[in-house]
């Protein structure tokens, strides 16, 4: 046991790109992303004006669009038609049109429409646009009405009362400053620590592999450690339980780092240990079904080329399909089934469930308990991997 | 004198245009008969293109699930519940205490709360409340809830009420919205997702499978190089061993083994490995799969450039023409503007996996890199996270990789209708990024085969 435990080790701290893949590539993707992310509130977004009116509601507008934290007036247009190619070249991405007789339609009662192209190819971009507008845009009704009202009934209370129909109070929950970062960030990195564990728990395995079948077969290293002198299979299960130990050590500490992390940046505020203790469990079950999978896939293809190409399919566009970005009850029944056949999306719910919600940790049980079910995978793919290893030798 | 030297010169480009058109043969040969390659290129993208959509197929999002806790228990309140369940998917109407539970269990996403005394404060026009608690962790749950909400509050009115109440007013007077916005959706009527994910991932899934499928074939001539090497230098030892003493080679293996670590190998016939393969001079000829040290390197990435664009183009254009008209993506540009910036960027990525191949050395390192940069390069585009909010470290990263101004390019044009002269900074970008990385791929490959391109 303690031969192959330094065996194994000594071969992992040869092999230098596992090691860059275990712990450099780790934290340089999770801080490009968070870099990335790292300014989470959308601010000055460039929009364009055509102010046909020029009267003082319209520059009134312009006033509010510009002190607006999410927009910025990039620049005042004389027609529709020369702010057209703007918006093509993705100098603006909205353009605001104050149409003529505004003021004096207002004045009158008349209502107005007043167009706003926004472009819509960059949805989260439109989004934030559009609400920013509607804000300024009611507040601009409001203080309208208002004046309009004071002037008849003389009082205050009632004349806001008159000019504002229904107050709605908005509370977000979990996430109250609509950060980005927050919403996205711990579904994110998840996704790319699955992605490593699958691929470290591949090149562990692939470890034996290593220049051992080349073209020229005069050569040869003393990789097939699981192989004895006698090319017999000796302490099999010891190595690879080795191998399995190592990976999912390094990513339970990635773990734990990501945990601290998400708590340093405000991402968990009150948590409990109980509720720390339950992810940490779904954690381990999760690192433990995919190393599973891990194990599976190297033992069906035995060529670490093409198991990391199917790893990759199976495991790099998950956070397509885990449902935080986009909810899953809004996809099809394929998507909806490539969703449940990650062990992350359990993970995530796990996650949700404990961190944000705060439930007891029976709630979380029914998931881990479904992660279980992918490490008959890893019980799958030892066997297939010894039977494989028997013919070969 | 001036006939000879043309026809020598005639000559000699034709010679180069042979060796061009023969290297190129050679590479697609070799792409087209590695399986691991053929899988990334045909599969991958094919598969892809199919697969990556599939959570996006109903582009736009249905009612999103709420529950009600009405406090009121009037009509108006009854109404404005009725006018949000247009909107949204109302699946119970109960308490606090309960709303909160099933929030928490998911089974729910938003809770609309309408306080006591919301009619009586609208009719005395005192400002009714309402509270719209949502879940922000799912930021598209969201917004769709809450702009349901906000539009069943401003189709409940209390207008007619309040007339009916205080006499004052006649629905001529009645204050109307002086403004009324009217947005109107740009490049992407639905505001679907579709539009706004797909477009930038189909060129990414291009670019990710050029670069895994370069990145393997360039390592796998760099291990079969080192293996070669290696190999040559064994039997080149053994020959020699022979050479001394034909006897002392079955009785004294241990005379080979230049490499004290390997004393305890155990087969007899396997030499261990010299300490300094690239030490022995190649033979001449070389085996047919190291075709690529005997020729000029400038010639060879060329070539293997021109390959991937044979390779790409009938992709590209099965992703363009066929994938985006699939899914009802907007197609603004025209053929041969897409064409043209197609090429360059095909130029481009596979200059850039080239590099990127040579500089990695086995064949496992490029996919694995690839792979799990693929996320972080997705957002570091500014598609899906607004380029405004990018720091700049990141974006310079960014400016070095063809993917950014591809993305860009592709997408003003296909997807906002830019003209050429709209794109031409995207277009000069990823030409210099394809010069640039052909010339690093270049500096790269004399420095990792010098031994052998010099003892050839």
């Amino acid at each position: 046991m303690f031969e192959a435990l330094q065996i194994e080790l000594r071969h992992f701290l040869k092999d230098k790109f596992l090691l860059f893949m275990c712990f450099v590539m780790p934290l340089f993707t999770a801080s490009f992303v968070y870099m990335t992310l790292s300014e989470s509130i959308v601010r000055d977004l460039p929009i364009g004006i055509v102010d046909f009116d020029n009267s003082q509601i319209s520059r009134n507008i312009a006033f509010n669009i510009e002190s607006s934290p999410s927009l910025r007036i990039h620049s005042r247009y004389n027609s529709v038609l020369k702010a057209k190619n703007a918006i093509s070249a993705k100098d603006i991405y909205a353009l605001v049109v104050l149409p003529k007789d505004l003021e004096q339609n207002a004045k009158k009662g008349v209502p107005t429409n007043l167009p706003i192209y926004y472009n819509a190819e960059l949805v989260f971009i439109g989004k934030n646009i559009q609400s920013a507008l509607t804000q300024i845009l009611a507040n601009e009704n409001v203080r309208l009405k208002f004046s309009k009202n004071i002037a008849q009934s003389a009082n205050t209370t009632l004349a806001m009362g008159k000019s504002v129909e229904i107050l709605p109070q908005i509370i977000a929950l979990y996430n109250p400053n609509s950060d980005f970062a927050a919403f996205l960030l711990p579904a994110l990195i998840p996704c790319l620590w699955q992605l490593f564990i699958i691929l470290c728990m591949i090149g562990f395995m692939a470890q034996e592999e290593r220049d051992s079948r080349g073209l020229y077969p005069n050569i040869k290293r003393d990789s097939w450690h699981i192989l004895n002198k006698q090319n017999k299979i000796r302490a099999f299960y010891t190595h690879l339980s080795i191998k399995v130990l190592l990976n999912t050590l390094i990513f339970f500490a990635w773990w734990g780092i990501l945990m601290l992390s998400f708590y340093n940046l405000g991402f968990i505020s009150d948590i409990s240990v109980h509720n720390v203790a339950t992810i940490a469990l779904c954690a381990f079950v999760t690192i433990l079904a995919y190393n599973s999978i891990g194990i599976f896939l190297y033992a069906l293809i035995r060529s670490h080329t093409r198991a990391i190409s199917i790893a990759a399919v199976y495991a790099a566009p998950s956070l397509a399909f885990v449902g935080i970005t986009y909810p899953i009850n809004n996809m099809e029944a394929f998507a909806t089934f490539w969703g449940k056949i990650l062990p992350i999306t359990k993970y995530l719910e796990v996650y949700m469930q404990q961190a944000n919600y705060g439930l007891g940790a029976d709630f979380s049980m029914r998931f881990i308990a479904y992660n279980l079910i992918f490490l008959l995978f890893g019980i799958l793919g030892i066997l297939i991997y010894k039977q494989k290893a028997v013919l070969n030798a | 004198m001036r006939e000879i030297s043309m026809i020598a010169f005639l000559s000699r480009v034709a010679g180069l245009f042979a060796d061009i058109f023969d290297l190129i043969t050679r590479e697609l040969k070799v792409i087209i008969t590695s399986f691991s390659i053929m899988v990334v290129i045909i599969a991958g993208n094919v598969f892809y293109a199919f697969f990556y959509p599939s959570p996006y197929l109903n582009d736009v999002l249905m009612k999103q699930k709420i529950a009600v806790v009405d406090e009121d228990r009037t009509q108006k309140s009854r109404e404005f519940i009725f006018n949000a369940n247009a909107k949204t998917e109302i699946i119970a109407n109960t308490t606090m205490q309960n709303a909160q539970n099933m929030l928490k269990l998911n089974e729910v996403y938003g809770i609309l709360y309408i306080p006591q005394d919301f009619e009586k404060n609208g009719i005395k026009s005192s400002l009714p409340k309402v509270y719209y608690i949502a879940n922000n962790s799912y930021f598209l749950i969201y917004s769709s809830i809450l702009e349901g909400l906000n539009s069943a509050a401003s189709a409940t009115s209390f207008k007619t009420t309040q007339m009916l109440f205080n006499s004052e007013s006649s629905p001529i007077n009645a204050p109307k919205n002086p403004i009324q916005p009217e947005f109107i959706a740009l490049f992407n009527p639905s505001v679907g997702y579709l539009n706004y994910i797909l477009a930038a991932i189909l060129v990414f899934i291009l670019h990710q499978t050029m670069v895994i499928a370069c990145g393997i074939l360039c390592g796998t001539q760099i291990q079969q190089y080192e293996q070669y090497c290696l190999h040559n230098a064994t039997s080149r030892l053994i020959q020699t061993a022979k050479a001394q003493n034909p006897q002392n080679l079955r009785t004294n293996p241990q005379n080979l083994r230049t490499n004290p670590q390997n004393l305890n190998a155990t087969n007899r016939t396997i030499p261990s490995i010299p300490s300094n393969p690239y030490a022995f001079p190649l033979p001449n000829p070389l085996p047919r799969e190291l075709y690529f040290l005997s020729a000029n390197p400038i010639l060879l990435i060329f070539a293997r450039v021109s390959a991937f664009i044979v390779i790409y183009f009938p992709l590209f254009l099965f992703y363009f023409g066929f994938i985006y008209d699939y899914y009802n993506l907007t197609t603004f540009a025209t053929s041969i503007n897409l064409i043209l910036f197609g090429v360059v960027f095909i130029v481009a990525t596979a200059s850039f996996a080239i590099f990127l191949g040579f500089l990695c050395s086995r064949r496992e390192y490029v996919p694995q890199i690839a792979l799990v940069m693929s996320m972080p390069l997705l957002f570091g585009l500014g598609v899906i996270y607004p380029s405004q909010s990018i720091p700049s470290a990141i974006k310079i990263f960014m400016d070095f990789i063809p993917i950014a101004p591809s993305v860009s390019g592709f997408i003003k044009l296909n997807q906002m209708g830019a003209d050429f002269s709209d794109i031409w900074g995207e277009f000069l970008h990823l030409f210099l990024l394809g010069v640039g990385y052909a010339f690093g791929a270049y500096l790269i490959f004399i420095k990792r085969f010098h031994k052998g391109i010099k003892n050839v």
